[in-house]
């Protein structure tokens, strides 16, 4: 009975926090900050920047589909398009989940979807918080930079390095099946 | 017959049979004798007196030889007196053997002594008559010896014979006599001989006999009495060990009696607890009774608590699927509001406020679906403690039916309790009556076991003194053994 208060509060400050949101004067969004996306890939915390990626969906449909691609997981329609879904797992040198994984991202730079099992949060880090890897191992052959955070640190996966593989791959499939 | 005699029997049956032999031998010895003494007697009447009429005879003739020498000497009348005597006690004594002797053997014999004699007188008298006439001596000698002396010698002649014959019928009497004696003597002797053997013989038997049954029955006497001794030895054993044990009965039976005592009062005491005991037990299912009733009411209410938590926990799990219905939207508003962040980064600088409104919307998001977290948290605390408190209450539930069916049980038994108790009771005072007659009978065993000891130990001695005279029997068994043995050796 004494959490009921407590309840109540915290409703009432989020109401005014929201509130007050709107009744402050906009700041200007400062450029020392970098939005991120905090996932969870086979149980490892791991981090995509926001600008990387044109949307985020849950709960598509992934049709399989008869490809050479080990990564490759089928196709899903998003906003219209029927884009590939490669499975992020996969790709980070992990075993993908059998029935598909729940979250999609769409990337930016390419009609091309990654799909991930757990969706941990948003993170709005300065830009010190993240560090350039450089010396990246085989199978994080995707990490380049590492973001530090309160609850530890995560490994901030290149969506353009996994996008350019793809390209890459599908660069070399193509012509040998042109040729 | 023999066999079936007794030994006084047989000792007069055999006594019998030596008087009988002595009998016999005192007749044949009698008669012996008798034969004896009148042989004797036949001897001295007849042959001795005739031996001696002879011999008279002889000196008769002599005489009146002498006395008629002497008157035709003398011519004295006297003298021819004599003579004439000597001659008449001749002729008596010849008529005294006539009378005597009767035999044809005999009768010639003094029929030629009275005709010599007569000669020799009538030639006496011849010469007598000469005298008389006063011839000469010489002639009368002369014709004395021409006449008289030849006549003379012929009458000694036949008297001789006749003392002869006399003489050898004397001899021969008496050598018959002897002989006669002599038979007599040896028949005795032969008897007594036969008799002496056949006493020996039947004393021999009868000694052997009676050794023989006298000794088996010794025999048996003695192994009676070596038995009876043993027998008699382990009595005395057994009754000393009977007396000993009776000393320990006697002292257990003392213990017991102090015990039967002790358990008297004990049961005394238990028929009183279980009074106690009983009127608690009653208290006891009267109280439980009432507490049955409690219990039935407290599971009345324990089942009514269990019911609410039960639609507790249905409308904690209701809120839980309304608050998955706020999760998902705020997830929904959340991933929206990102994609209205990548949105209006999309769209450049006029996108700058839209961008910070839906940061807002994110993070209002964010916070319910904190919120949601920590309110899912509340409700599967609630959910948790629902259910323990449904676990616990229907455990408490279990354990109000368990405490009712316990109750039950115990109120059962309380009065399977007071029903024992009263048995017990009842039990207790049989105990103490049966323990109290057990005492008055083990009082009177303790009376019986002492009169048992003192005959147990008047057995003792009476067993001691049949051992002494076992021993006493067992000696003389064997010294009469010993003279029996003697005796049958002899």
């Amino acid at each position: 009975m004494n959490d009921s208060p407590t309840l109540v509060e915290t409703a009432a400050e989020l109401r005014r926090a929201f509130d007050g949101s709107f009744a402050a004067p906009s700041e200007p969004v400062s450029q020392e900050v970098e939005d991120l996306l905090a996932i969870g890939v086979a149980g490892s915390p791991y981090a995509i920047h926001l600008r990387d990626i044109a949307a985020i969906v849950t709960r598509r449909t992934i049709v399989p589909v008869p490809a050479a691609a080990p990564s490759l997981l089928g196709v899903a329609g998003i906003r219209g398009d029927i884009v590939p879904v490669f499975g992020l797992a996969s790709l980070l040198g992990y075993e993908d989940a059998a029935d598909g994984p729940p979250w999609l991202v769409l990337c930016r730079a390419e009609p091309v979807a990654l799909g991930f099992a757990d969706l941990q949060g948003y993170l709005r880090l300065p830009r010190s918080a993240l560090l350039t890897e450089k010396s990246a191992a085989v199978s994080d052959q995707y990490v380049n930079e590492i973001a530090t955070t309160n609850a530890g640190v995560r490994a901030v996966i290149g969506i353009s390095l996994i996008v350019a593989t793809i390209r890459d791959r599908l660069g070399r499939e193509r012509p040998s099946k042109e040729h | 017959m023999w066999g079936s005699w007794t030994f006084g029997r047989r000792i007069a049956a055999s006594f019998a049979v030596v008087l009988v032999f002595t009998i016999v031998i005192g007749v044949v010895a009698i008669d012996a004798l008798r034969t004896v003494v009148a042989d004797k007697d036949r001897v001295i009447a007849v042959n001795a007196e005739n031996r001696l009429d002879a011999e008279r005879m002889n000196a008769n003739l002599e005489e009146k030889v002498a006395a008629s020498r002497g008157f035709l000497l003398t011519g004295d009348d006297e003298r021819l007196a004599s003579m004439r005597a000597a001659q008449a006690e001749f002729r008596a004594i010849l008529a005294r053997l006539r009378s005597r002797i009767d035999g044809d053997e005999v009768r010639p014999l003094l029929d030629a002594i009275e005709k010599a004699e007569l000669e020799h007188q009538a030639a006496i008298d011849d010469v007598v008559v000469q005298r008389r006439t006063n011839a000469p001596l010489d002639v009368i000698a002369e014709r004395f010896d021409a006449e008289v002396a030849p006549k003379r010698e012929a009458l000694a002649r036949q008297v001789d014979a006749f003392t002869s014959r006399e003489a050898r019928l004397l001899g021969e009497a008496r050598q018959a006599a002897s002989d006669a004696a002599s038979a007599a003597m040896t028949s005795v002797v032969v008897i007594v001989a036969a008799v002496t053997f056949l006493a020996l013989g039947a004393t021999l038997i009868l000694v052997r006999t009676l050794s023989r049954q006298i000794g088996s029955a010794v025999q048996h006497v003695q192994n009676s009495s070596a038995e009876l001794q043993s027998a008699a030895t382990q009595q005395v054993s057994g009754s000393k060990e009977q007396s000993i044990a009776m000393a320990e009965i006697t002292t257990t039976i003392n213990e017991l009696l102090a015990t039967s005592k002790q358990i008297a009062d004990s049961a005394q005491r238990v028929a009183s607890i279980a009074d106690e005991t009983a009127k608690s037990a009653r208290a006891g299912e009267h109280t439980v009774t009432r507490t049955s009733d409690s219990i039935a009411a407290i599971k009345r209410q324990v089942d009514l608590i269990v019911t609410h938590m039960l639609d507790l926990g249905k409308k904690s799990q209701q809120i839980g699927g309304i608050l998955e219905i706020i999760n998902e939207l705020s997830e929904q508003t959340n991933i929206l509001a990102i994609n209205a962040t990548i949105e209006a980064a999309g769209v450049g600088e006029a996108g700058k406020r839209f961008s910070a409104v839906a940061d807002e919307i994110r993070k209002l998001a964010d916070r319910v679906g904190g919120s949601t977290k920590e309110i899912r948290g509340l409700i599967d605390e609630i959910r948790a403690a629902v259910n323990a408190t449904v676990m616990t209450t229907e455990g408490g539930t279990k354990a109000v039916d368990a405490g009712a069916r316990q109750f039950a049980e115990v109120t059962a038994a309380l009065q399977q309790i007071v029903s024992s108790v009263s048995t017990t009771t009842e039990a207790a005072r049989e105990i103490e009556l049966s323990t109290k007659q057990q005492s008055t009978a083990v009082e009177q065993v303790n009376a019986a076991i002492s009169n048992v000891a003192q005959a147990t130990r008047e057995t003792e001695a009476s067993a001691g003194q049949t051992l002494q005279t076992a021993s006493q029997l067992t000696g003389l068994s064997r010294d009469l053994m010993g003279l029996i043995q003697a005796n049958g050796g002899a």
